[in-house]
């Protein structure tokens, strides 16, 4: 089978993509796979992942936008499939959610936790906590809309206890 | 010598081993991914001083950087499934501490800050979790953790959040292969959430009829269910694989039989043999002794002998580097000599 793309070479990059339910299928070279919508004809489970990142978030924040604890980038997790530091998990946590629910079917811990974790105050505090945290970060690099969105949260929460 | 399979556990003769391993990551470090040699190391003192410390561990480990491992000695360690490639890869920043035993493992700097390991002989994984769950306990008392409230333990890689969590069997599933059984078995195993791959061999393709089972996911369950999960289509997988055993020693003895004894003739009389025919054959004649068609070896530890001819292991036990054919010639050697001690 000759490639769709350059019908020169020999085609041995075959995937099927299902946009808006349609089925699209197509049969690469390896040149034109790479070219051709940035698909890594060696597999890895790197490059699935990454993949994957690009198929499953939800948006795109613009390729500036920064852990800002380790200065990780969002460009670079979605190309290592790694986080940088253990706050980069908050700060791409609107991205990333959509991709923890397709891999785990859950988004949500369910077992062991740290002895830290047990001297912690009530579950609606530390929720209002992690707000909290969120919003300095939001603040941080200046993403006023989700700011907003989370102090809307925050003061929800806060009058529920009240 | 080979320390920590030992031929002991529930169902050893298909179970050959059972694995738990812990993810684990600090709060106050970068992850590996970002990690310099000066902060790599103060990690390793860190974990290292707990378990030095530690009344219970303290005598029983010894610590090492990787990059003062020869490399022989590191892939070793790799083929007996103590330390992993990736450990090497990072060995500029990377350590690890192991039990005397070998059954306990912490691989410092890998794809995480710190990876748990337990491993043990036969189906045994609620034994190693409760380990696991120890060891864990005790670095937690002086380590401060990487944790989100929603999405628990916080891994180098999101496919391991949650539990960070890893419970893998070592399955001897020779029956399932011959009777054509396996495919349809284990796409419906994939459908539970658990994974398999061939142990020997390039991609799907197994060398020596060895697959480990693992589970796919680490949030959303907690360590027990996870564990349980995996021990119970573990059990399953044995209990399927003991039919199909049944099966053709009812319907097609005498083909297995000439397998099994063409087989042994050779594995016994080679003196050339490459890793790949040794593991084909080594599956053949341990089911043999299985079923009885042979009816010595019965204290042979197959399991343990599956990795002492790994190319690495040869030459680690003859203390130098060898080359291919060298070690074709010696791998037939340790074989010859191991089925010859068991006969006396």
């Amino acid at each position: 089978m000759l490639c769709d793309r350059c019908h020169k070479n020999k085609a041995t990059v075959h995937f099927t993509r299902i946009i808006n339910g349609k089925k699209i299928e197509m049969h690469l070279c390896k040149d034109c796979a790479r070219e051709n919508a940035g698909i890594n004809p060696e597999f890895s489970i790197e490059n699935f992942l990454s993949d994957m990142f690009g198929e499953f978030s939800l948006k795109e924040p613009d390729e500036e936008y920064k852990c800002p604890d380790c200065g990780m980038t969002y460009e670079q997790f979605k190309r290592y499939g790694k986080f940088g530091c253990s706050e980069c998990i908050t700060a791409f946590k609107d991205e990333i959610e959509p991709l923890i629910q397709n891999i785990h079917g859950h988004r949500r811990h369910k077992g062991k936790y740290p002895r830290q974790k047990s001297f912690e105050e009530s579950k609606e505090l530390s929720e209002i906590e992690i707000l909290r945290k969120e919003l300095q970060v939001a603040i941080k690099v200046e993403n006023y809309e989700k700011a907003a969105e989370l102090r809307d949260k925050i003061k929800a929460l806060e009058k529920g206890e009240g | 010598m080979i320390k920590w399979i030992d031929e002991s556990g529930i169902e050893k003769d298909i179970v050959v081993s059972s694995r738990i391993r812990y993810a684990r990551n600090l709060k106050n470090h970068k992850f590996p991914i970002f990690l310099d040699k000066k902060e790599s190391e103060e990690i390793y003192k860190e974990i290292s001083e707990i378990i030095k410390s530690n009344d219970i561990y303290g005598k029983k480990f010894s610590h090492f950087k990787t990059s003062n491992i020869p490399n022989l000695e590191k892939k070793m360690l790799i083929e007996r499934h103590i330390i992993s490639p990736e450990l090497i890869k990072n060995q500029g920043i990377s350590g690890f501490i192991m039990s005397n035993d070998e059954k306990i493992s912490i691989m410092i700097n890998e794809e995480d800050h710190l990876r748990l390991q337990i491993l043990s002989s036969g189906l045994n994984l609620k034994e190693c979790l409760k380990k696991a769950d120890e060891l864990d306990s005790i670095l937690d008392e002086k380590l401060e953790y990487a944790y989100h409230k929603q999405f628990g333990y916080i891994t180098a890689c999101p496919t391991n959040l949650g539990t960070g969590i890893r419970a893998s069997s070592m399955i001897h599933l020779p029956g399932l292969v011959m009777t054509g059984r396996l495919e349809r078995l284990l796409n419906t195993i994939s459908k539970f959430g658990i994974s398999v791959r061939g142990v020997y061999g390039e991609g799907s393709k197994s060398l020596g009829n060895l697959f480990q089972i693992s589970n796919q996911t680490t949030l959303g369950n907690d360590e027990n269910t996870i564990v349980e999960k995996v021990e119970k289509i573990a059990m399953q997988i044995v209990n399927k694989e003991k039919e199909a055993r049944q099966y053709l020693v009812n319907e097609n003895k005498l083909e297995i039989e000439d397998r099994v004894h063409r087989s042994y003739g050779v594995l016994t009389n080679a003196k050339i043999i490459s890793s790949d025919e040794a593991v084909k054959l080594l599956s053949l004649v341990k089911l043999g002794v299985d079923l009885d068609l042979i009816k010595k070896y019965k204290n042979l530890n197959f399991n343990k002998l599956f990795v002492e001819i790994q190319s690495m292991n040869i030459q680690f036990e003859s203390r130098e580097e060898l080359n291919g054919r060298e070690r074709d010639v010696k791998r037939a050697e340790i074989i010859k000599r191991r089925f010859n001690e068991e006969s006396e």
